[in-house]
C-alpha cells in the first residue's frame, strides 16, 4: 500500500514537473540565467573578441558609481519614475471615468484613447519628432501664431525630458485607463444609490467607495507603471539625439544599453543592470508585501 | 489532386537542391564570401551593392560574394561584434573608418600590408587614394582598411535666397567673418520678430560637424586627438575659440536657431528654405538636390585661420583568421570593387567622394561634374580635410565630447568649462591605453 501510494505520489510529481517544464526552461534561459551572468560579469573585464574575462573585482562597481554620467542618468530615471507613474495614473483613472459607461460611441472614444498602445512606437514617435520640429513643426507654427516663442522642446535640455513625458504619457494614459475602466465597471451601481440616498458627495463617494473598491486594480496597475516607466527606453531612442542634449533624456534603461553595445564595456553595463535589478526586486517587493495585505480581492 | 502537386512540389525540391553542388562541382569547389555593409545616406545603396556582388561573381564563377545589409553603420558594428561573439565572424565588412581602435582592441581585424606587398601594382594602389581618406587607416605603421564609402562635410546654400538677400550667388562665403556677414543679411524675421529664414544652421550636435571648426582653428591643421589615437585634445585655446563661434552664431548673431540642432533636423529646414546655409555631409547632395524647388549650390566650409573640413563614412576591414583562399579572394573583390571607373560610377550613384586621385581624370566623372557641378566640391576640398574623432574607446570618447557640445551650445557652461570638465573626463577614459 505504501509502495503504491509512493508510485502514485511519484507520477504527479513528474506530471507536475512536466507542465511546469515549458515555463521554467524560459525562466531559467532567459531570466534566471542572464541575471547570474550579469552578476558574474560585473566582477569582470570582458574582450569580446577574444573571448577573455578577467576577475577584477569592485573595480567595474567604483567605475560606475563615480561617474557623473550615471548620476545624471540615475536622475533622470527616477525624475521620470516620479512624475510619468502618477500622473498617468490620475489621468488613467479619469479617462477611465469618462468612457466607463455604455453610451453610444463609448467603446469608439475607448479604442481611440487606447490606439497609441497598439501603434508602432516607431512610427508615432516620428511622428511627434516631426510635429516637434522647431519653425518649421506644426508646434513650432501654432505656437508663432499664437504669439508665443517658438521652443525646440526636444534640443533644450531645460524641457527635453518633460517633453519626452508628455509623449510617454500620451501612450501610457490609455494603457491605464483600459484596466480601471473595468475597475470600475465591476462596482456595483447599488453602492453609490445607497450612498446618493444618503445624501452623499460625489467626492465622498469617489473617496469611500470608488477609490476602495478598485484598489486591487490601483496594485496592478502601480506595479505595471512602474515596471514600464523604468523599462522605457524606445521614446529615447526614436525621438532624441542618444538621451542628450548633453545627457538630459538619458535613463538608466538607455545607458546600460549605450555601455554594452557602443562602448562595449560589458563589466560598467553589468554593474548597471545589477543596480537596475536591485531596485526594481526592492520595489516589487515592498509593493507586493506593503499593498498586497490590505487589498481584498473580493470579485 | 492535391497530392500529385505536393508530390511534384517535393521532387523539384529535391532535384534542385541536388543539382546546386553538381553545377559547382563542374567549376571546381568556389569560394564563398560573406561581408556585412551598413547603408549610410539615402538611396538604393542595398540594391547597389547586390548589384555589384552579383557583377563580380560573373566576372569570377569561383567566388560567391554574399553581401549582408545590416542597417547604419553603428547597427553593422553592433551586429559585427555580436558576430565576433558567437564565433560567426564574417569574412569582411565595411565599418565605419573611426571604429580602427574599437577592432584594433577586439583583435579582429587583420593588417593588409603582406596582400598589398605581394600585389605588382600594390604601392600604387595604395598610394591612388586620397591621403584624407587614407587618415585613419593606419596604426603602429601598418595599414588595416580600404577606404570605401566615404563623405566629407561642405556647405551648401540656397542661390534664391542669397539673390533675394541682394547677394551674388556664385561667391558664397570664404571665411568666418564672411559666414557671418552672409548669414546676418540672408536671415529673415516677419513683423512679430520670428525667424522665418536662418541665416545658416550646422547640426552641432555631433562632433563630427564640431571637427572642421577645430582645424580651420589651428595653426597648422591640428586635429582633436594624436595620431595614436591616446590622447585627446579637446581643451585647446583654438578648440575654445571655435566651440565659442558657434555659441556666437546663435547667441549673439542669432543667425542659426538656439540650442542643440540635429542633422535630420537642418536638412529639412534647408530642403524647406527655412535656412539658407547648411554644413552637411556631401553624402546627401543626392537627396538634396532631388528634393528641392530652389537652386542649391555648394562649397567650401568657410576658413577660420585655414581652410578645414572632417572625412567620415566607412571602410573595408578583413577579419582575422579567414582561410588563405578566402583571404585571397576577398583582397580580389576588394582591389576590383575599388577600381577607379567603379569607384567614380559608385560616387555618381551614391553623392560619396569618389576615393583615388585617378578617378578625376576620367571622363564619367568629368562628365558627370559637368551636368551636376555641385558634385565637384567635395572632392575638391579634401586637400585641406582631415579625420574625424578617431580614439580609442571612441563612441564613449566621442559622447563626452558630445555633451561638452551640447553644453555649451545650451548655455549649461561656457565653452571654457564644457571643453576642461570634457578633456578631465576623456583622459580618465583614455587612461587605460596608455
Amino acid at each position: 500500500m505504501q509502495a503504491l501510494n509512493s508510485r502514485h505520489q511519484l507520477k504527479r510529481d513528474i506530471q507536475g514537473w512536466a507542465f511546469l517544464m515549458p515555463s521554467l526552461v524560459f525562466l531559467c534561459g532567459f531570466v534566471l540565467y542572464p541575471i547570474g551572468k550579469a552578476i558574474v560579469n560585473s566582477f569582470q573585464k570582458v574582450n569580446l573578441g577574444k573571448q577573455t574575462f578577467t576577475f577584477i573585482g569592485f573595480s567595474n562597481y567604483s567605475k560606475v558609481f563615480h561617474d557623473k554620467t550615471f548620476q545624471t542618468v540615475l536622475g533622470n530615471t527616477f525624475l521620470f519614475a516620479l512624475i510619468v507613474i502618477p500622473l498617468s495614473m490620475v489621468i488613467g483613472f479619469f479617462l477611465a471615468s469618462l468612457v466607463k459607461g455604455e453610451h453610444r460611441g463609448v467603446g469608439f472614444a475607448r479604442a481611440l484613447i487606447y490606439y497609441p498602445n497598439i501603434a508602432p512606437t516607431i512610427g508615432f514617435a516620428t511622428v511627434w519628432t516631426y510635429l516637434l520640429t522647431p519653425t518649421i513643426g506644426l508646434i513650432s507654427q501654432v505656437s508663432a501664431m499664437l504669439g508665443f516663442p517658438a521652443q525646440d522642446y526636444l534640443n533644450n535640455p531645460k524641457y527635453a525630458i518633460y517633453t519626452i513625458m508628455v509623449v510617454y504619457l500620451w501612450r501610457e494614459a490609455g494603457f491605464v485607463m483600459i484596466f480601471y475602466t473595468s475597475g470600475l465597471q465591476n462596482i456595483s451601481q447599488d453602492y453609490y444609490e445607497a450612498a446618493r440616498i444618503d445624501g452623499a458627495s460625489p467626492w465622498t463617494m469617489l473617496r469611500k467607495i470608488t477609490l476602495p473598491l478598485v484598489k486591487p486594480t490601483t496594485v496592478f496597475v502601480l506595479t505595471c507603471t512602474m515596471a514600464n516607466s523604468f523599462k522605457m527606453v524606445d521614446l529615447i531612442v526614436t525621438m532624441t539625439t542618444k538621451g542628450g542634449p548633453n545627457n538630459s533624456t538619458n535613463v538608466l534603461m538607455y545607458h546600460i544599453y549605450q555601455t554594452a553595445f557602443s562602448y562595449w564595456d560589458i563589466g560598467q553595463a553589468s554593474v548597471m543592470t545589477v543596480v537596475m535589478l536591485g531596485f526594481m526586486l526592492l520595489v516589487s517587493m515592498t509593493q507586493f508585501i506593503g499593498m498586497d495585505r490590505n487589498t481584498h480581492y473580493d470579485n | 489532386m492535391k497530392k500529385l502537386v505536393s508530390l511534384l512540389l517535393l521532387m523539384t525540391l529535391v532535384f534542385s537542391l541536388g543539382a546546386a553542388p553538381v553545377e559547382a562541382m563542374a567549376e571546381g569547389e568556389p569560394v564563398e564570401l560573406t561581408f556585412y555593409y551598413p547603408v549610410g545616406v539615402g538611396g538604393d545603396l542595398a540594391l547597389l551593392i547586390e548589384n555589384l556582388a552579383a557583377e563580380f561573381t560573373k566576372e569570377n564563377p569561383n567566388i560567391i560574394v554574399n553581401p549582408v545589409f545590416c542597417g547604419n553603420s553603428t547597427e553593422t558594428m553592433t551586429k559585427t561584434v555580436a558576430a565576433i561573439q558567437g564565433g560567426n565572424a564574417p569574412d569582411f565588412a565595411i565599418l565605419g573608418n573611426s571604429e580602427l581602435y574599437s577592432l584594433l582592441s577586439l583583435e579582429a581585424i587583420r593588417p593588409l600590408d603582406d596582400l598589398i606587398a605581394a600585389d605588382e601594382d600594390g604601392e600604387e594602389f595604395i598610394a591612388d587614394f586620397w591621403p584624407a581618406f587614407l587618415a585613419n587607416s593606419y596604426y603602429d605603421g601598418k595599414i588595416y582598411s580600404i577606404p570605401f564609402q566615404r563623405s566629407t562635410i561642405i556647405m551648401y546654400y540656397n542661390k534664391d535666397a542669397f539673390k533675394a538677400a541682394g547677394l551674388d550667388s556664385e561667391t558664397p562665403p570664404t571665411t568666418w567673418d564672411e559666414l557671418v556677414e552672409y548669414a546676418q543679411k540672408l536671415t529673415v524675421r516677419d513683423g512679430a520678430g520670428n525667424v522665418t529664414q536662418w541665416g545658416v544652421q550646422i547640426s552641432t550636435n555631433d562632433p563630427f560637424t564640431f571637427s572642421p571648426f577645430v582645424m580651420q582653428n589651428s595653426e597648422n591643421g591640428e586635429n582633436l586627438m594624436t595620431a595614436d589615437g591616446k590622447t585627446a585634445l579637446y581643451n585647446t585655446q583654438g578648440n575654445i575659440d571655435a566651440l565659442q563661434f558657434l555659441v556666437d552664431l546663435s547667441q549673439k548673431y542669432q543667425v542659426m536657431p538656439e540650442g542643440v540642432i540635429v542633422w535630420a533636423d537642418s536638412t529639412s529646414n534647408f530642403m524647406a528654405g527655412t535656412a539658407a546655409m547648411l554644413y552637411m555631409s556631401s553624402g546627401s547632395l543626392t537627396n538634396v538636390l532631388n528634393n528641392t524647388d530652389f537652386e542649391v549650390g555648394t562649397a567650401f566650409l568657410p576658413a577660420g585661420k585655414r581652410y578645414g573640413s572632417a572625412t567620415g563614412g566607412a571602410n573595408f576591414y578583413i577579419f582575422d583568421g579567414i582561410s588563405d583562399e578566402k583571404l585571397a579572394a576577398t583582397w580580389k573583390f576588394i582591389r576590383w570593387i575599388t577600381q577607379p571607373e567603379r569607384a567614380a560610377q559608385w560616387s555618381i550613384d551614391t553623392g560619396y567622394v569618389a576615393t583615388r586621385k585617378s578617378c578625376s581624370e576620367l571622363d564619367l566623372l568629368k562628365d558627370y561634374f559637368a551636368l551636376v557641378p555641385q558634385a565637384e566640391t567635395a572632392g575638391n576640398q579634401l586637400e585641406y580635410a582631415g579625420s574625424e574623432l578617431m580614439l580609442y574607446d571612441n563612441t564613449r570618447c566621442w559622447d563626452v565630447l558630445k555633451n561638452a557640445i551640447d553644453a555649451a551650445m545650451t548655455l549649461s557652461k561656457t565653452p571654457a568649462e564644457a571643453l576642461a570638465d570634457a578633456q578631465a573626463e576623456v583622459d580618465e577614459i583614455l587612461s587605460e591605453y596608455r
